[in-house]
């Protein structure tokens, strides 16, 4: 499948890699259709029964073109990896643009950590969540930067940004901004309530879309343990949580507890913070870590490629705070008591760069094996010590 | 910086933000010329990574094999 793979294309991949592969692989159709009518589907890899239930999302963004390509060719290793008894190899790459001669290194995950993989999870790959976004972001050089879904534009306005959600500000954690937090996190935070945002327009209420509906859907049926949602770019591996900075000595401070809403600041250092016990931030940051050395290990001696290979473990909150994302709203489900939820450690990966040569949204074919290896590599390592 | 999200033209990606040695902050996206000159207008230092010419050139490359891929598929329905 050719690098930047079309929404068919993708559909074609997932259904070919069910059929060639019928003892492993179980193709599902999520529940819902997208707005224009579209599909989507995952596959389940399963090696032997009561495995730990894993799922990886991508192309929740439209114009991201890199993750859901990236996602389908480790499928495709790893199957083949497994079948034959073999490591799961990842090529070397030269950087080969003008000016450059960096090689990363052939990388291979042993076939004893394969057969771990498959046989210990139960593990859910849907690549393209948003079809309709793609679609549209691959239709024409004009519309190559959406980034949200398709759902028609309501009464509010009628202008071509008017369309659209913001997917991964649609799930249903602290959806409703402007009463979870004071006036200061309000103008803050990462989101709007204007149909006509270009970018972060959070839908007409709390998972209303039905791209995101599939996505906690899986999350929530198969009570995912660990989960992935990759995104691009500016290599970076975020933990929970993005809403509000980390804190492990107050309970009662959590996105559950009414009793702030209108009070949490969203910020660093302020008087709110989001509650997550040590132990499971602990684990966070110990997997984050692993996922973030395989990719430096595996870039081999150059210490260009290495330098070029180097991601930030860091939580979700950076500059200002994030609302209603699909990692953030997976890592709350723990917290759940409906019933109560197993642990769940969830990460947005975001793959590649701005620089470098690296194409950012979109990386140019020359330079997309440099970015596919990064996922390989991080998400490999994230597969093995969920199979632990 | 949430004021970036509402300059016409500018795509960025919020992940991106970091903070620098000088404590300023620095995000990158894609701009286009009028967007550039709103951010100079607003005192906001741009470095230009990759330039509108190479970049349209790039996604013209893209393009024309999603065009042709389009098509292809297009022909076998």
């Amino acid at each position: 499948m050719a690098y930047p793979a079309t929404v068919r294309a993708i559909e074609a991949e997932l259904a070919r890699l069910a059929a060639d592969h019928p003892d492993l692989c179980t193709r599902t159709v999520a529940p819902n259709r997208s707005h224009e009518g579209r599909s989507v589907s995952y596959v389940t890899v399963r090696g032997a029964e009561g495995g730990r239930p894993v799922l990886i999302t991508g192309g929740i963004h439209a114009r991201e073109w890199a993750p859901p390509d990236a996602l389908l060719s480790l499928l495709d290793r790893l199957l083949r990896a497994y079948e034959a008894g073999a490591d799961f190899v990842i090529a070397a790459f030269t950087d080969t643009a003008p000016a450059r001669d960096i090689v990363y290194a052939e990388a291979s995950i042993p076939a004893a950590d394969v057969k771990a993989i498959v046989e210990r999870l139960d593990l859910s790959v849907l690549a393209l969540a948003n079809p309709d976004g793609r679609a549209f972001s691959q239709s024409s050089a004009a519309n190559a930067m959406w980034r949200k879904n398709r759902r028609p534009a309501g009464g509010a306005g009628s202008g071509a940004a008017c369309t659209g959600v913001d997917l991964n500000r649609n799930f249903d954690l602290a959806w409703d901004f402007e009463r979870y937090y004071d006036d200061a996190g309000d103008v803050a935070v990462s989101a709007s309530n204007d149909p006509c945002d270009f970018q972060v327009y959070v839908g007409p209420s709390a998972a209303s879309e039905p791209e995101s509906q599939n996505v906690a859907s899986v999350l929530r049926e198969r009570r995912i343990e660990f989960y992935v949602d990759v995104h691009s770019f500016s290599r970076k591996i975020l933990h929970p949580w993005g809403m509000d900075d980390n804190q492990s000595r107050d309970p009662t401070q959590t996105f559950r507890n009414p009793a702030f809403d209108g009070r949490r600041d969203g910020g660093p250092g302020g008087r709110y913070g989001e509650f997550i016990p040590q132990d499971v931030l602990d684990q966070h940051v110990r997997i984050g870590t692993a996922m973030h050395d395989a990719m430096i290990d595996g870039a081999g001696s150059d210490p260009r490629a290495r330098a070029r290979s180097e991601y930030a473990v860091e939580p979700g909150l950076a500059l200002y705070p994030t609302t209603g994302t699909a990692s953030d709203f997976a890592a709350s489900l723990q917290f759940g008591d409906d019933p109560p939820a197993e642990r769940v450690i969830a990460y947005t990966l975001e793959i590649g760069n701005d620089s470098d040569g690296e194409g950012g949204f979109q990386p140019v074919p020359a330079i997309y094996p440099k970015i596919e290896r990064e996922a390989h590599l991080a998400l490999m390592a994230f597969l093995r010590e969920a199979a632990r | 910086m949430r004021r970036l999200g509402e300059v016409a033209g500018l795509d960025f990606e919020r992940t991106s933000a970091r903070r620098l040695a000088d404590d300023r902050w620095q995000v990158s996206g894609y701009a286009s010329d009028e967007a550039l000159a709103t951010l100079g207008e607003r005192g906001l230092e741009v470095e230009a990574v990759v330039e509108s010419d190479e970049l349209a050139e790039q996604r013209s490359a893209m393009f024309t094999k999603l065009d042709a891929e389009h098509a292809r598929e297009a022909q076998a329905e």
